[in-house]
């Protein structure tokens, strides 16, 4: 691993077993994956459902331990406490407690992520404002939209000022606005030099906002390619998805 | 140890508020008030023996009240969080596993010391009204009802970690909750059945032993609980062998 890499997959492979009446069932999400993250980069983990993109999402959020294989996370196992502390996750459709404001979620997560109360209470303020959920202040999470969902997830993803964001399906279930809105804040995380990875089915999405994608079909890596090739290129990155994919 | 407190810590902080704040522990605390004042009517029947019959139906209430509480909070406090995918929230922080165990089992802790509270004091108010003062040992009986609840959480916990469903964990709970109040003789009639030391009677000792908790029939019989240190060392036994067996599980788990 570079110093240059915030992140490398080394002939990852996840295989998971399905609970089955006798014997458990496996099922290969990942197999063979080897490819690296370039810091300060916005990569696009593009593939259809079940290519195993939320498999390498949780596999670099230590969430899940890689059944062959290693992965590098910022130099050590993702599952390292320092590694989490440098490091922010969006699951796909997160979801928070109902009954509480969106600055109580906040300080919650910062203070899992290590920050004291002192830390926390400008950081959670800062992070508010930055993804436009300061005039919600007061409202309850259950009086928030799809959208304000979102973007409290990114929040809780960003609260403590990590190197690498995770985000899984960023996108989904948003309206174009809102899709828009995310777009220009995933851009501004580059901008502060933060390296990014997204997980999308949605070509277009990708196209606008990636540096780089890596494309994924059934558990494996079957291209990677950079976001100058897809602009050259008649038809976008959805001409060079099918080629991949086909 | 830093590492492993701290995170437990606000684990357990903020639990302990969902608990206060969710529905249910509102509506726990509406009921118990229902009934307890609703046991007026059995200390008019008892006549004679209006603050016995009161007493002892009143803490019988609030013990019925906290089991059902404990038992819910405990079977859903995981599951609930793996269910809504807050849990990827909490284990992609650096929060240990068994940090957060401890934080989610502390918080049922906190909230049932909370729930007895509450219902004391709706208790204490009706004896009050009856000129019937609450002492010393009804606040022991307290503490002891504490105990078997915390004890029974723990174990709902060890359950909720290998069970299919939050309900099926309940319904364990309430099974060993039951069969715990007669350990004792089920001891006696599994050696009965399967000889002294059989498998059996190794099977029924695991059953903890909630006869010694049962500090408001000590207030009739003396020594029927167990000595305060006793008591509190043989729940913190079944604490810690929960805590580690739940813990063994989920440290296993991906989710």
């Amino acid at each position: 691993m570079s110093g240059n890499e915030a992140a490398v997959f080394d002939k990852v492979g996840k295989t998971y077993l399905l609970p089955r009446l006798g014997r458990p069932q496996p099922l290969e999400a990942v197999k063979g994956v080897s490819f690296g993250i370039r810091r300060g980069e916005i990569l696009g983990l593009l593939g259809l459902n079940g290519a195993g993109k939320t498999t390498l999402m949780k596999l670099m959020a230590g969430l899940l331990a890689p059944t062959s294989g290693t992965v590098r996370v910022l130099g050590s196992d993702p599952r390292n406490p320092e590694t989490r502390r440098r490091t922010g996750f969006l699951p796909e459709l997160p979801y928070f407690y109902p009954r509480y404001r969106p600055a109580e979620a906040l300080a919650y997560y910062a203070s899992l992520s290590g920050m004291d109360r002192a830390a926390a209470a400008p950081a959670v303020a800062s992070v508010m404002a930055k993804v436009g959920l300061a005039p919600h202040a007061d409202k309850r999470i259950s009086e928030f939209s799809k959208g304000m969902m979102q973007r409290l997830g990114l929040a809780q993803a960003l609260v403590h000022s990590p190197d690498l964001v995770m985000l899984d399906e960023p996108a989904s279930g948003l309206d174009p606005i809102a899709i828009h809105d995310m777009r220009v804040l995933i851009s501004g995380l580059r901008e502060e030099g933060r390296t990014v990875v997204l997980s999308s089915h949605s070509i277009s999405e990708l196209e606008k906002v990636a540096d780089r994608v890596v494309m994924l079909s059934r558990g494996g890596v079957v291209s990677c390619v950079e976001s100058s090739a897809w602009r050259g290129a008649e038809g976008g990155l959805e001409t060079l998805f099918m080629e991949a994919v086909r | 140890m830093k590492a492993f407190f701290s995170p437990a810590l606000r684990v357990a902080s903020h639990s302990l508020r969902l608990h206060l704040r969710d529905r249910f522990f509102g509506l726990f605390l509406l009921f118990a008030l229902l009934l307890i004042y609703s046991s007026l009517l059995v200390g008019v029947m008892a006549v004679y023996q209006e603050r016995r019959a009161l007493m002892d139906f009143g803490l019988a209430l609030m013990e019925l009240m906290g089991l059902a509480f404990c038992v819910y909070a405990s079977a859903t406090a995981v599951s609930s969080e793996v269910e809504t995918k807050t849990i990827y929230l909490v284990f992609s922080r650096p929060v240990p596993r068994h940090s957060y165990l401890l934080g989610k089992m502390l918080a049922v802790f906190g909230a049932a010391a909370v729930l007895l509270a509450a219902t004391a004091v709706m208790h204490s108010s009706l004896l009050l009204l009856r000129g019937h003062a609450p002492d010393g040992l009804y606040f022991a009986a307290l503490g002891y009802s504490w105990l078997k609840l915390t004890l029974i959480s723990s174990l709902v916990f060890a359950v909720s970690m290998f069970s299919t469903s939050a309900l099926s964990s309940m319904v364990i709970g309430f099974i060993l909750w039951m069969l715990g109040h007669f350990a004792p003789e089920t001891v006696f009639m599994a050696a009965q059945a399967g000889g002294e030391g059989s498998p059996l009677e190794f099977l029924a000792r695991l059953i903890p032993n909630f006869q010694l908790f049962n500090f408001k029939d000590a207030l009739d019989v003396p020594g029927a609980a167990a000595p305060p240190a006793l008591a509190l060392a043989y729940a913190a036994a079944w604490w810690a062998g929960s805590y580690g067996f739940a813990w063994a599980l989920l440290r296993r788990k991906e989710f």
